[in-house]
């Protein structure tokens, strides 16, 4: 029985506790955000939005299978929260302010994805099946990391070579603005999915739907991605 | 505390639906619930048991509160004529009503079950250190349908004979499982994985056992490990943590 049952729960991060996961399937969203300065533009909007996601979420009939952690980087990353149900997340709480000196959106991403990894294997081995949807919104190029684009690229590759996660496990990284800044990043990090958007209150209401659309749409089959 | 745990899921021979289906309600004295397995080969399967999940829903709904566990048998023939009554206003033929249904009551403070059968199932009674003890009704994929005689047996005179002649279940247990047969259809589809006693793994097994999605999360491991079902499978497990006593 020992091979079945897999005690070692590992909650790092601040993940939830896989035992306490009354579902056996769950949509793990994490949210990379760019919080350097140069987001100062629409770093209102995009906090307007943010909440009004995650009211949204919180009443959808999806709340109890998603699973939300929120990382900002500039130039050093914080993980706001590690994986936790979206119903227990305090939106108020989340309030992304520009501050730092660089961006280290290599470094972010890596962090994020590797968490989603380790939280995603530890769900699985304890029978939580998963689907997990990578966002990264930012408006520059990396100035700030230690590792390089190819590391993160690396991993990637390593996540989509396994068949289980080919439909499961999705990456969009949310450009704003000047594209030349980060249509790069998102070829060399090997980020499947880019999405263009201006800094308007418009565009990025756009955004944080189109991150809801795809979430909600994740809860049937494949994980869906839809510009 | 009472935790329960419920999983139904479409069996790998089965290419569109579950037949499979379920209900149970829970109040302060009791626990009272049913599996139900639809015929495969009657029309739209999947669809008799589900109608009979909502009309025992119904029929519990009305009743639960007011019977004493001795009237498990009024419940029980309430349970028919409701069903009957649905048959009639929806104009179904017998093709259309087969299925299953093993039917269960629990006296929580006592910690006492009956359980009568209508069709192939089984229950297990968790022995603890001492395994668990298997009670299985098989009628060989051919059962004596409720379907069959719905229209004889909901009269009082018949109905006690039927009552009679289908098989029982009175026992005292803190741990138990109400399954339909395809918890026996498990295969082992990875050779190269460990194999394992998947019935004891589901009956007996405490991983996660409060938590409500216990048997969902097990047989999705069961999955990884390789292990997958031929037939749709309905389990439901009850654990009564309050009464240790048995």
């Amino acid at each position: 029985m020992d091979n079945f049952n897999l005690p070692d729960f590992n909650i790092d991060f601040g993940n939830f506790d896989p035992q306490n996961i009354c579902s056996d399937e769950t949509i793990n969203a994490v949210l990379i955000v760019d919080v350097s300065p140069s987001v100062y533009a629409y770093v209102n909007e995009l906090n307007s939005a943010f909440q009004d996601f995650l009211v949204e979420m919180q009443r959808s009939h999806i709340a109890e299978k998603l699973m939300v952690s929120v990382i900002e980087f500039n130039d050093t990353i914080n993980v706001r929260t590690g994986f936790q149900p979206v119903g227990i997340i305090d939106a108020n709480q989340i309030v992304f302010r520009p501050c730092g000196a660089g961006t280290a959106l290599y470094d972010a991403v890596l962090t994020g994805v590797t968490n989603a990894v380790s939280y995603r294997q530890n769900l699985e081995n304890s029978g939580v099946n998963c689907k997990t949807l990578v966002f990264t919104i930012t408006d520059g190029e990396d100035n700030s990391s230690t590792h390089k684009a190819s590391k993160v690229k690396g991993v990637l590759d390593a996540i989509m070579a396994t068949e289980k996660n080919a439909f499961s496990f999705e990456t969009i990284l949310f450009g704003v603005g000047n594209a030349s800044q980060f249509e790069n990043a998102q070829k060399e990090m090997g980020i499947k999915h880019l999405a263009k958007i201006g800094n308007s209150a418009q565009e990025i209401r756009k955004m944080i739907g189109f991150i809801s659309a795809s979430i909600s749409q994740s809860t049937s089959g494949a994980v869906h991605v839809t510009f | 505390m009472i935790y329960t745990s419920v999983v139904s899921k479409r069996g790998f021979s089965h290419p569109d639906w579950n037949e499979d289906n379920f209900h149970i309600t829970q109040t302060e004295s009791f626990i009272a619930g049913a599996v139900f397995d639809g015929c495969s080969t009657g029309t739209d399967s999947y669809f008799a048991s589900k109608l009979f999940a909502n009309v025992f829903r119904q029929t519990l709904v009305k009743e639960l509160d007011r019977i004493e566990l001795e009237q498990f048998s009024i419940l029980v023939h309430s349970f028919l004529n409701n069903a009957l009554k649905a048959a009639h206003t929806m104009q179904l033929p017998i093709n259309e009503l087969l299925s299953t249904a093993i039917i269960f009551i629990y006296k929580k403070d006592e910690s006492k079950l009956l359980v009568k059968f209508f069709g192939d199932g089984a229950v297990f009674i968790n022995k603890e250190t001492n395994g668990y003890e298997e009670i299985k009704n098989d009628e060989l994929n051919h059962p004596d349908y409720i379907a069959y005689s719905l229209k004889e047996i909901v009269r009082k005179d018949k109905f006690d004979q039927y009552w009679q002649s289908k098989r029982s279940l009175q026992v005292k247990s803190n741990d138990f499982s109400i399954s339909t047969d395809g918890i026996f259809s498990f295969k082992k589809m990875d050779t190269s994985k460990p194999s394992i006693d998947v019935i004891q793994y589901l009956v007996q097994d405490n991983f996660l056992y409060r938590n409500p999605a216990s048997l969902r999360r097990k047989l999705n491991i069961l999955k990884n490990g390789g292990y997958e079902h031929e037939d749709d499978v309905t389990i439901i497990r009850i654990i009564n943590e309050c009464d240790k006593t048995i």
